[in-house]
């Protein structure tokens, strides 16, 4: 395996199983107050609808010309990866509270205990758990296609994808609880890095500039990405202490 | 519907700092023109996304505090559950 398909398998890997985790807290939630057969249901048939968008557009996005996939692809990914870092770093700074997987299943259970009740196929389950899955999974879905395509590797991404989602589902039932221990921001930070290194790269790449050492500059726009967000986060961290000192 | 697709859309391409795709943007094109003319142009993207992730950092962030007057019991819609980025 070459360092470009680590790369891509470790960042889809990443990503896939942060929101895995998510997407397992609420089904969980959904499937343990009402009906199994019926969240189950809906995430089969959330998986269904990414497995067909990820099949229709991978194809597509490696007929584009590399030039303009590389700038479209990097462009998309450097707004996404920033989101994910700049979420990551007010969270390890203490400015944004923490996503707690285990308020997040009280709060659905709650939820689903309050619903009506369903009869046959149970609507609520359905619908909750379809939801989760789909919007958890298509940024799972963005990151496969972006970096599947222009690393000319769909199916590796894909792979990678599928073995997150296997390895969350195997924990989480073993705990048979929501997994709260995971640590999900860390995660967050390295995947908002990966994304914001590779595009970085394939921006500038796309957009017609030379990277000095070529692909060797890799590591070196990885390293410079964490040390600016590590120095973000205590310089935010300050500024959250200082607050928290001398209230407003 | 389509309002909505439209709103959807742009928020999971976007999210909620349209600034940072504005200056997404910007870097790109800035990269494509020193290109064009020949000149070094792979030190611009490094430099401008992270002044661009440190301005939308602190933009966040004073918005929480100023909302509240402190930081962490400021949730937000996007602070935890289904959608949206991360």
């Amino acid at each position: 395996m070459s360092g470009g398909q680590a790369s891509l398998a470790i960042s889809v890997f990443l990503a896939c199983a942060v929101e895995a985790v998510e997407a397992f807290t609420i089904v969980l939630a959904v499937g343990s107050t009402r009906r199994w057969s019926s969240a189950l249901l809906g995430v089969a048939a959330a998986t269904l609808v990414l497995a067909c968008l990820i099949a229709a557009l991978g194809p597509a996005l490696t007929v584009l010309p590399i030039g303009v996939l590389r700038v479209v692809i990097g462009g998309l990914l450097l707004v996404f990866g920033l989101q994910w870092l700049r979420k990551a770093i007010l969270r390890a700074a203490g400015a944004k509270a923490l996503h707690d997987e285990t308020a997040a299943f009280e709060r659905e259970s709650a939820a689903a205990r309050a619903a009506g009740p369903g009869d046959g196929v149970d609507s609520y389950s359905f619908a909750i758990s379809f939801k989760a899955v789909l919007l958890e999974g298509l940024e799972v879905a963005f990151i496969v296609l972006t970096f599947g395509a222009n690393q000319h590797d769909v199916p590796l991404a894909a792979l990678a994808a599928a073995a997150a989602v296997v390895v969350v589902t195997i924990a989480g039932l073993a705990a048979r609880a929501p997994l709260a221990r995971v640590p999900e921001n860390s995660m967050k930070m390295v995947v908002g890095v990966l994304l914001t290194t590779f595009g970085i790269f394939w921006g500038a790449e796309g957009a017609g500039a030379s990277w000095p050492g070529g692909e060797a500059a890799l590591p070196a726009l990885g390293l410079l990405i964490l040390a600016a967000s590590w120095l973000m986060v205590r310089e935010l961290r300050r500024d959250v202490s200082a607050a928290v000192l001398e209230p407003s | 519907m389509l309002r909505a697709a439209a709103r959807g859309l742009w928020e999971f391409v976007v999210g909620d700092d349209w600034r940072a795709a504005i200056g997404v943007l910007a870097t790109l094109a800035a990269t494509a023109l020193a290109a064009a003319a020949s000149l070094p142009a792979w030190w611009i993207s490094p430099i401008a996304t992270l002044s661009i992730l440190y301005w939308s950092v602190r933009r966040e962030g004073g918005r929480r505090r100023r909302t509240s007057g402190h930081y962490v019991n400021n949730p937000s819609p996007e602070d935890d559950g289904v959608g949206g980025a991360c």
